[in-house]
């Protein structure tokens, strides 16, 4: 395991890019030192970055039945997104299914998480979004995905006890969190998962 | 009627209609879809598709109140999907759905008893909330937070 993606060694790495103990709300937030190199990095990625767009371009080619939404928001979170449906969607269809891919910014990993909507289904069971181990119909476009980041990126996959450690001194620089209830995840790539 | 009491009813009417307005600058009154001007930030582009377009508007929430009086001003960026998982996402639609979901925000705000500092927050919230719902949200993917966009017209509301 590199010694640099460990839980410690990333929880020491977020805090150079977030106040501890501010909430997002504070001025004092985004003038500090962390907050301007926060900013300063979200800047140096408002177009994306060559990688990215490779990857975008073989994720057409390769998973052409795919349907892509790429979601980044380059001022909000240190993370390129997309959400890769199954195949087979079309837009407007009540059913999707879909892995999401997020590629941080800060740190050199990912993650990936499945996410579920059917209009037609009120219930619970309706919307719901899962971190590994996937349900046996999204785990094909799982290691598919994880192959292409991998390759295109180099980057390294991390575990759920990784992502869900928690930086209760941190905030998210967009998020309606009150400190205490960020983790690594959100930090790292972003809150908003949906 | 002789012309003293209609002139009473004519000037109790325009009191009731003063009090009513009152009320419902209390409770946030109704946001045109005009004041969200979208402006495009990242390009559609295929194969990626996405993109997304922002509004920014400064609202004031306020509420006049013996025991909880409330006045505060809300940065409100409202980013929105060029395309979403049902379509496009047209400017006109996007202004009315934020409006609708500003005026249901401010209103939750308003009813309850949150601090002050706390206003703003839960308002971006609810409003994101609103828009992104799980069934019957108007616009998947879209995102309510203060200011981070630059370079987009802000306008204020009232």
């Amino acid at each position: 395991m590199n010694p640099e993606l460990t839980a410690d060694a990333l929880v020491q790495l977020v805090h150079r890019y977030y106040p501890a103990d501010l909430g997002n709300e504070d001025p004092r937030y985004e003038q500090s030192e962390e907050g301007r190199r926060l900013e300063a990095l979200l800047q140096a990625h408002v177009n994306p970055s060559p990688a990215w767009k490779e990857f975008m371009l073989r994720l057409s080619r390769e998973l052409p039945d795919c349907w892509l939404w790429d979601t980044t928001i380059p001022r909000h979170d240190p993370c390129y997104e997309c959400r890769v449906s199954l195949p087979g969607f079309q837009v407007g269809d009540p059913l999707y299914d879909c892995v999401v891919c997020m590629v941080s910014k800060l740190a050199p990993v990912y993650a990936l998480y499945a996410s579920h909507r059917d209009k037609n289904d009120p219930s619970e069971e309706g919307y719901w979004l899962r971190f590994p181990p996937f349900p046996p119909e999204f785990q094909s476009q799982e290691t598919k995905l994880a192959a292409l980041i991998e390759s295109t990126f180099g980057y390294t996959r991390l575990p759920n006890d990784v992502l869900f450690t928690p930086v209760p001194d941190l905030v998210p620089r967009t998020a309606n969190f009150v400190p205490g209830q960020a983790h690594l995840i959100d930090c790292l790539f972003t809150h908003y998962r949906w | 009627m002789n012309s003293r009491l209609r002139v009473t009813v004519r000037g109790m009417g325009l009191s009731l209609t003063l009090l009513g307005a009152a009320l419902l600058a209390c409770v946030g009154g109704h946001i045109p879809p005009s004041t969200f001007q979208f402006q495009n930030v990242v390009p559609y582009s295929p194969p990626q598709g996405g993109g997304w377009k922002v509004a920014q508007v400064v609202i004031l929430l306020s509420r006049i109140s013996s025991a909880f009086p409330l006045t505060a001003t809300c940065d409100i960026e409202v980013g929105v999907p060029e395309k979403n998982v049902n379509g496009w996402v047209l400017d006109e639609f996007a202004q009315i759905e934020a409006a609708k979901a500003a005026d249901k925000a401010a209103r939750i705000v308003l009813r309850e008893k949150i601090p002050t500092a706390l206003a703003c927050q839960q308002f971006r919230e609810h409003m994101q909330r609103i828009l992104t719902e799980k069934d019957i949200g108007p616009i998947p993917g879209a995102k309510v937070s203060g200011f981070k966009e630059v370079g987009v017209p802000r306008m204020t509301f009232p």
